[in-house]
């Protein structure tokens, strides 16, 4: 609660500029967005000397600001990430996930963090497939944070994964999930991670694991064997069951990264409802295509492209789990393509198809 | 194209295991001569075009052996991309033979180091004056939590992590910081094929200036990486002295672009330990960065001046473009 022994700040990332008149502008310099008050002389003058020093009370002694009014203002302020408590400033410096605690507080308000990185940290991650996507974003998800992690892979290290996968030359032959284990634990000695050590090819063995993980679990699906779209099949019928979000992380085509769908079952389009969707807007083209059959096909791939889509499926994993409104996973009902030899970003709207049945 | 009907299903013939020769007498068996010939004329046509290659194209490449195991998906990327297995053998060699010198081993510099090894860069010099901090664990390449536990340099750590994981890189650990007292002509070697920049000590613009100075001097590609703490979701831009514009035109565009924008003193004066980020927002910078990087070295499109920004939000890509400014005293008369 503010009050006017609370001590606030101006968030070190948030630019005051005078815009002429009593018009004052507050840049957010991370998110972009901004805001303008018409701000009184005094009220202009007491949030200037907000350092966390002073209390609000101390602050309007000094400029003449009515307390009142400039405690609304402050709590107006704090609310767009504008201003932050100076315990949480505080709290925030000494802690070793500060600058993941600072980037939240540019959505959040810094009364709200503290809760919002608990259940953070309070989410189990259902990696499935740890090749070369998959290796990026558990990496992405340990230094983000994330307390407990499940890998899911049953493949061993091998010389020709090294160019894209955070794997190297000491880990060929060890398996996958072994071998990722050890590293995250050597970043985060606290982070609990469960290898295992199998393919997840059946919604039913899924489904159980989903079963001991507890509710707040989400499912990523890095895992493109025999193909993106069989997994993400797979997961969708366990996760639509356990009401699990899941995040496809995609995959790569040629010089597109995709950034796939993120779903939170019963409420947003499903990986069938964009199955539909796509099949309608390829319809045309495809009419009389036919593939032809190449089971030697080894597509090119290499470690941007896989840390890319990797860091777009991470940022969704930890959207979801801060379950909170003011930032929401942003690929919920599409996907994305984003064109490295141009370096654009593309989006397929992708809206829940009603004769999919997946929401009632 | 169109061809006979015939000659369509043959396409699948292609597996690598059988000669040219043999695959037309077969075709000339099935549907005549004159099929078989036009098959022949076919398979010449896809061929230049990039479209079949050889199946042992990469044994014959002249690739060392390491690079070959490790990078057959990327030169098959590199073949998709660039057309010809002559093309993408030589970006490869170019990769492998580079040196590069990257200023700043922050979260940006260091999984851009991680991603160029990845890419098969070997020859690296790497300049940071800081030590590895607890908070640096939860967003770089490179460090552990003994690595802060102990308060190792950071080019240090970095360094010893590279040559134990990876056994054919030569890195050198510069700890050093980049000011203007930075003896550039002795730090930057002679041989150097690109600098990045990736250090935002006192801020990017500041180190991009001193560094780009000395570049435009010795004609030297300068990467300069995006997502700093002014603004996580920037992209960087590759500077190439004489054709695109200078860090400095970048800081006069930028300058006169907000001239009536000024704001007040912060009332925050230390504001280095409020700093936000999130991995995967470091990774995808880097990500766009080393893409730049493999561009320049594949010569696949051209640099131009411009500056990409992700908004988080929604994950929109912003772009705007950045000209070479006529009376730039740096870069004008080149």
């Amino acid at each position: 609660m503010i009050n006017p022994s609370s001590r606030l700040r101006l968030r070190p990332s948030v630019a005051m500029v005078p815009m002429g008149g009593e018009q004052w502008q507050f840049f957010l310099g991370n998110t972009r967005r901004s805001r303008q008050y018409r701000l009184r002389q005094e009220f202009a003058l007491a949030l200037q000397q907000l350092d966390g020093q002073l209390t609000l009370m101390e602050v309007s002694n000094r400029t003449g600001a009515d307390l009142e009014h400039f405690q609304a203002l402050v709590h107006a302020l704090h609310a767009s990430c504008i201003l932050e408590d100076d315990s949480f400033a505080q709290w925030a410096a000494q802690s070793p996930w500060r600058r993941v605690l600072n980037f939240l507080g540019d959505y959040i308000p810094s009364n709200d963090v503290q809760d919002a990185f608990a259940r953070l940290s309070d989410t189990e991650v259902i990696v499935l497939g740890v090749g070369a996507v998959g290796s990026w974003a558990a990496t992405e998800l340990c230094q983000s944070g994330v307390g407990r992690l499940v890998l899911v892979d049953k493949d061993t290290v091998e010389t020709s994964n090294l160019n894209r996968s955070l794997y190297t030359q000491s880990n060929v032959g060890q398996y996958k999930v072994d071998a990722l284990a050890q590293r995250l634990q050597r970043i985060n000695p606290q982070l609990v991670v469960r290898p295992l050590r199998q393919m997840m090819s059946d919604s039913d063995d899924l489904a159980k694991l989903l079963q001991d993980a507890g509710p707040a679990s989400i499912v990523i699906n890095c895992a493109d064997s025999p193909s993106v779209d069989a997994t993400s099949a797979m997961v969708d019928a366990a996760c639509q069951r356990a009401h699990t979000a899941y995040v496809i992380a995609g995959g790569y085509n040629l010089h597109l990264s995709l950034i796939g769908m993120t779903v939170l079952p019963g409420k947003s389009a499903c990986y069938h409802c964009g199955r539909l969707t796509l099949e309608n807007l390829q319809g045309d083209e495809l009419v009389g295509l036919r593939k032809l059959a190449r089971p030697w096909r080894n597509i090119g791939n290499l470690a941007p492209l896989a840390a890319i889509t990797a860091s777009f499926a991470a940022n969704e994993v930890i959207r979801v789990a801060l379950s909170d409104s003011r930032i929401p996973p942003a690929m919920v009902n599409r996907r994305g393509e984003f064109n490295f030899l141009t370096s654009e970003m593309h989006f397929t709207s992708l809206p829940p198809r009603p004769e999919c049945g997946c929401i009632s | 194209m169109k061809v006979r009907a015939c000659l369509v299903p043959a396409l699948t013939w292609l597996d690598g295991e059988n000669a040219c020769d043999i695959l037309v007498s077969r075709m000339a068996n099935a549907h005549g001569t004159a099929a078989g010939e036009q098959y022949r004329v076919l398979l010449d046509y896809l061929e230049k075009k990039g479209i079949v290659v050889e199946p042992d194209w990469l044994e014959r490449s002249g690739l060392d052996h390491q690079t070959i195991a490790t990078q057959q998906r990327q030169l098959s990327f590199m073949l998709d991309v660039l057309g010809t297995p002559e093309r993408a053998i030589a970006a490869q060699q170019r990769i492998t033979e580079a040196h590069v010198i990257c200023f700043g081993l922050g979260a940006v510099g260091g999984w851009l180091v991680r991603q160029l090894l990845g890419l098969g860069f070997r020859r690296f010099v790497l300049v940071d004056h800081d030590i590895v901090s607890q908070a640096d664990v939860a967003r770089h390449a490179f460090f552990d939590a003994t690595d802060a536990a102990v308060g190792a340099f950071k080019t240090v750590a970095a360094a010893t992590w590279i040559r134990e994981q990876f056994p054919q890189a030569e890195v050198v650990a510069e700890t050093a910081a980049l000011t203007t007292q930075t003896k550039l002509d002795e730090i930057i070697p002679r041989d150097t094929s690109i600098v990045i920049n990736a250090a935002d000590q006192p801020y990017i613009g500041y180190t991009s200036v001193l560094l780009s100075r000395f570049c435009v001097q010795r004609r030297l590609p300068l990467l300069v990486a995006g997502g700093f703490d002014a603004h996580l979701g920037s992209l960087g831009e590759m500077i190439i002295p004489g054709i695109t514009p200078c860090a400095d035109c970048y800081a006069d565009h930028f300058s006169e672009a907000l001239k009536d924008w000024v704001p007040v003193e912060h009332p925050v004066a230390d504001r280095r330990e409020a700093a936000g980020g999130l991995c995967s927002m470091s990774v995808f910078s880097a990500g766009a960065a080393a893409m730049q990087v493999l561009r320049l070295f594949t010569g696949e499109g051209m640099p131009e001046g411009g500056r990409g920004e992700l908004l988080y939000d929604s994950y929109k890509l912003d772009s705007f473009t950045v000209t070479r400014r006529p009376e730039c005293p740096v870069c004008s008369r080149i």
